[in-house]
């Protein structure tokens, strides 16, 4: 393992990893007994109340105090701990090949960290690739010793394709019953936007974390000269001719674009984090992640 | 617009289209065009003045050219005035500023100060005006703003060995700056200009001059005055040796002197020593001949200020050219060397007419002397009535026609003596006779009258005569004039108004009995036909008109000059030949079209204000004196040529990094 992780992250990194864990704003059932609360009342050392006993129920729950003290049987209610569902989305489409680190390199540590603190806690685990038509699915993943297989479906992912957020993550939505943590990690170069597909997963009421990723190539550009940009995705033309002007005409747009996403998020509750790939890996999860109490 | 103008507005339009043509746009992949094509979308309206207003590049590339357009074409309006100035230069080329105490020459020191000068005239507007003057000043162009063809004038100015004249030059200048006083209405052309004379000093102060409009400078040139001259040379026939030429000439030291130098001799070397004073010594050497033969050297020693004579003695020679020369070193050489010319005496072409019975006339115009200077022909009374008569007396080919006792019918075309008759001359009127005259006076002071005695001449009858206007009386009597000369269209005619045979006897006690007669008719043979003078002056200063006779009125011959090529020569009306091209220094030589020998002439500076090599710290124009000025002064200088440079060299740059990166991409 720590041969594969040498390339996303560092063995002392992902030794502190272990000491954080995720959280959810919202409390979720989960499928199997995990070690987190549920909403289902259930085996645990958490008190939660009490109910009037009918037959049938474990006697072993039966608060013989009460009874001793008021002749009544009640019974002990637990809150059940169960596990959580974390989804880690990653945006492989062909824009992500590009700054240095490359975005989607960035983007693997960052699902890589919060997957693998995710498995440490026992939690189910699912990344899946959201590119276009094209989506790489991992299979859901629990407990530390499923980290390997985590990384390894990492190394696996490949930039290619166009973005197609609203159809990824419609897709996604569809095929996800389960509610639970979804984190989309990506450009959000969507020339048909971002809205619709963060639509979808807020109709699943799931807890939505959204960590825009950009380089630095596209946050300072230092083009110069008479240029025809060509998309990397569609192929579409730019023809432009870089001055001061035009640059701090894009440094305006692209700072509105991110507003626009962030006032969005905000109004539904989602958690938006804007990076870049020059951020250290340890100061975006040990910081900043903190600070928006995404771990802990 | 012209083809020039054509050429720079195609270049202009040229580059815009090179610029367009130039957007070879370097592609290249983004991550996504999504914001760019947002940011673009705004800019894309008007984009095409967009560009042209946001690309620094092309607005440099066509600054660059208006500033190539606005250095040929200057940017004009009209107004009521122009502001610009109007510079006079008046460059001095006279002998003197060929003095070489500044490097390489005052006259190049001084083209140069006037070619800085041309460099400080910033403004568009300013023109300029150059004459060169010596003894006589040259335009060498005239008011222009074109500052190539003002250092083009002012390159070409050629020393001469001419001496100074400001006076011409500053007429030139003032014609230009002044408006003429009669002109009613103001030549607009006419305004004030500032007048630089760029001069050592070496002419007289000009005071009857009104400069007007003129701001003059004067700007001096030179620094010392270290030079020895020569002055003067003639020569003449020695009196106790007629086979001997004396020649006479003069040295002077030019250097600054002071008052106590002149006060002892330059051998004293204690007192000059204890007074500063340096003499300077030099040898005088005489050559003869273009072979340059040795004929005499001598030596001087001058103190500064001190002028010395010396006299050579050498055989004479009829025809000879001599030249005198100072070995010594200093400022200025063309006064260092001398030239002297040598010529056979005229002798004068005399025609006698009338009868063979007048002795005394004949044995006085045939003396030995008078043979030396006189070449006599003899006609009778009847070759009046010849034919060629009237074509020989008119073709110039007699200096002196004596009509003896007859009177022609028209004044030949040279002087004449005519003996009892009177011709036929505007004026001149007979009154009646009179007997036994008494002699008066003879006016003594005239050339005709020298050494001739009047007293006791007998006179038998005399025409009483009006005299002509402007005739000079002679011989005085009692009755009117006995001789008299009156002047013809550049002729003279003496008129005797008796007669010297009378009835075929010649009067007794008449004065061709006397012996003032025979010298009164050298004379009249000396003076009136010319005889036994030099054909030329002996000394001709450069810039001096020459005039001289010919034995025979030739219709063309040709002057060589010491420097340049032959030149022809045509006589005037009166036969004389007017030669005006004396401007170098050095022998002339006569050639006659015939087999007669070459006669020579010579012109020298002998200018003692050219000699005076000390340059002068003022001057005077009328009644403004002229301190020496510099020709430096602060202005404002153009800048804008270098910028220009700079950024055709950054455009140069810009277009190679172009070049590159396109070949890269």
């Amino acid at each position: 393992m720590s041969e594969t992780t040498r390339g996303l992250l560092s063995p002392s990194f992902l030794n502190r990893l272990e000491q954080l864990e995720l959280v959810s704003r919202k409390v979720f059932l989960g499928q199997m007994r995990g070690e987190r609360r549920s909403p289902r009342q259930g085996i645990s050392v958490e008190f939660s109340d009490y109910r009037n006993y009918v037959p049938g129920d474990d006697l072993r729950f039966i608060d013989w105090n009460i009874y001793g003290r008021l002749d009544r049987l009640f019974l002990k209610l637990f809150l059940e701990e169960e596990d959580l569902h974390v989804y880690l989305l990653l945006d492989t489409s062909q824009s992500m090949a590009f700054g240095d680190p490359e975005k989607l390199h960035y983007a693997k540590q960052i699902a890589a960290a919060l997957g693998y603190i995710g498995l440490t806690r026992s939690d189910r685990v699912i990344i899946e690739s959201v590119a276009g038509d094209s989506s790489l699915k991992m299979p859901p993943l629990r407990g530390k010793q499923q980290g390997l297989q985590m990384l390894e479906f990492l190394e696996l992912l490949q930039t290619g394709g166009g973005t197609s957020l609203a159809q990824s993550l419609r897709d996604f939505s569809v095929r996800n019953s389960g509610r639970g943590i979804v984190v989309l990690i990506s450009d959000l170069m969507d020339k048909d936007g971002y809205e619709s597909g963060l639509r979808y997963l807020l109709a699943k009421q799931m807890d939505i974390y959204v960590i825009h990723l950009l380089s630095q190539e596209e946050l300072n550009p230092d083009y110069q000269g008479d240029l025809r940009l060509v998309d990397s995705e569609d192929g579409d033309i730019a023809e432009i001719t870089v001055n001061k002007p035009l640059v701090d005409r894009y440094k305006n747009h692209l700072k509105a674009y991110c507003d626009d996403i962030k006032n969005y998020c905000i109004r539904r509750g989602i958690f938006y984090l804007l990076t870049d790939n020059h951020i250290p890996m340890e100061k975006l999860i040990l910081e900043y992640l903190r600070q928006r109490r995404l771990v802990r | 617009m012209n083809t020039m103008q054509w050429i720079l507005v195609t270049v202009g339009a040229g580059i815009i289209a090179l610029y367009f043509l130039k957007l070879r746009r370097t592609p290249r992949e983004v991550p996504s065009t999504y914001l760019w094509l947002r940011s673009m979308e705004d800019y894309h309206v008007n984009s095409l003045f967009q560009r042209l207003r946001r690309n620094l590049l092309l607005l440099l590339q066509l600054l660059v050219l208006g500033l190539l357009f606005s250095s040929f074409y200057p940017l004009t309006c009209t107004t009521q005035r122009s502001s610009g100035l109007r510079y006079v230069f008046l460059i001095d080329h006279s002998a003197s500023m060929r003095a070489t105490d500044v490097q390489p020459s005052r006259l190049q020191q001084a083209k140069q100060l006037a070619h800085d000068l041309v460099d400080q005239m910033t403004h568009q507007q300013d023109a300029a005006m150059v004459i060169a003057f010596s003894d006589q000043a040259q335009i060498m162009t005239p008011f222009t703003r074109v500052r190539s063809q003002i250092k083009n004038a002012i390159h070409s100015i050629q020393p001469t060995e001419s001496s100074t004249s400001l006076r011409e030059a500053l007429a030139v200048a003032s014609g230009l700056a002044n408006p003429a006083s009669s002109a009613e209405d103001s030549d607009p052309s006419v305004m004030a200009a500032e007048l630089y004379i760029f001069s050592d000093g070496g002419f007289e102060d000009v005071e009857d001059f009104a400069l007007g409009n003129l701001n003059p400078h004067f700007i001096t040139v030179g620094e010392s005055s270290k030079n020895l001259g020569i002055v003067t040379l003639s020569s003449r026939i020695s009196d106790d040796n007629p086979d001997q030429l004396q020649v006479f000439t003069r040295i002077q030291n030019f250097d600054r002197h002071q008052t106590s130098c002149s006060q002892h001799s330059a051998s004293d070397s204690r007192k000059n020593t204890a007074c500063g004073c340096q003499p300077v010594n030099t040898y005088v050497e005489l050559f003869a001949g273009q072979e340059r033969r040795l004929q005499d050297a001598g030596q001087v020693t001058l103190l500064p200020g001190q002028s010395q004579g010396l006299t050579f003695d050498i055989p004479i020679q009829e025809r000879e050219t001599l030249q005198l020369k100072l070995d010594v070193e200093d400022d200025l050489s063309t006064d260092n060397v001398a030239w002297l010319a040598v010529n056979p005496p005229k002798t004068a072409r005399v025609l006698r007419i009338g009868p063979n019975d007048n002795p005394f006339l004949d044995h006085a115009l045939t003396t030995v002397a008078a043979t030396r200077i006189a070449h006599l022909e003899t006609q009778p009374r009847s070759f009046l009535n010849l034919p060629e008569y009237p074509q020989r007396i008119h073709s110039g080919l007699y200096d002196l026609i004596i009509y003896d006792r007859c009177a022609p019918d028209t004044m030949p075309a040279s002087n004449t003596w005519i003996l009892g008759r009177l011709p036929p001359v505007e004026g001149l009127t007979l009154q009646g006779m009179a007997a036994w005259p008494v002699v008066l006076d003879g006016d003594s002071r005239h050339p005709l009258m020298h050494y001739v005695s009047v007293e006791n001449i007998e006179i038998r009858e005399l025409a009483r005569v009006t005299l002509p206007a402007g005739a000079r009386r002679l011989i005085q009597t009692d009755q009117g004039p006995a001789l008299f000369l009156s002047v013809r269209e550049g002729y003279h005619d003496l008129v005797m108004t008796f007669d010297l045979v009378h009835n075929g006897q010649v009067v007794r006690g008449g004065w061709q009995a006397k012996q003032s007669f025979p010298v009164f008719v050298y004379n009249v043979l000396r003076e009136l036909g010319k005889g036994g003078e030099s054909r030329i002056r002996n000394t001709i200063q450069t810039g001096e008109v020459v005039q001289f006779h010919a034995d025979r009125p030739y219709p063309e011959i040709t002057i060589l000059p010491p420097k340049g090529d032959p030149l022809s020569l045509q006589p005037t009306s009166q036969g004389d030949y007017l030669f005006q091209e004396t401007s170098h220094t050095g022998t002339y030589e006569i050639v006659w079209p015939d087999q007669t020998p070459p006669d020579h002439f010579v012109v020298n500076l002998f200018d003692p204000n050219e000699s005076k090599t000390e340059p002068r710290s003022e001057m005077a124009i009328g009644f403004e004196r002229v301190q020496t000025a510099s020709v430096t002064k602060p202005v404002r200088q153009e800048l804008w040529r270098l910028f220009l440079l700079l950024a055709i060299v950054l455009l140069i740059f810009e277009w190679f990094v172009y070049r590159r990166r396109v070949a890269y991409s």
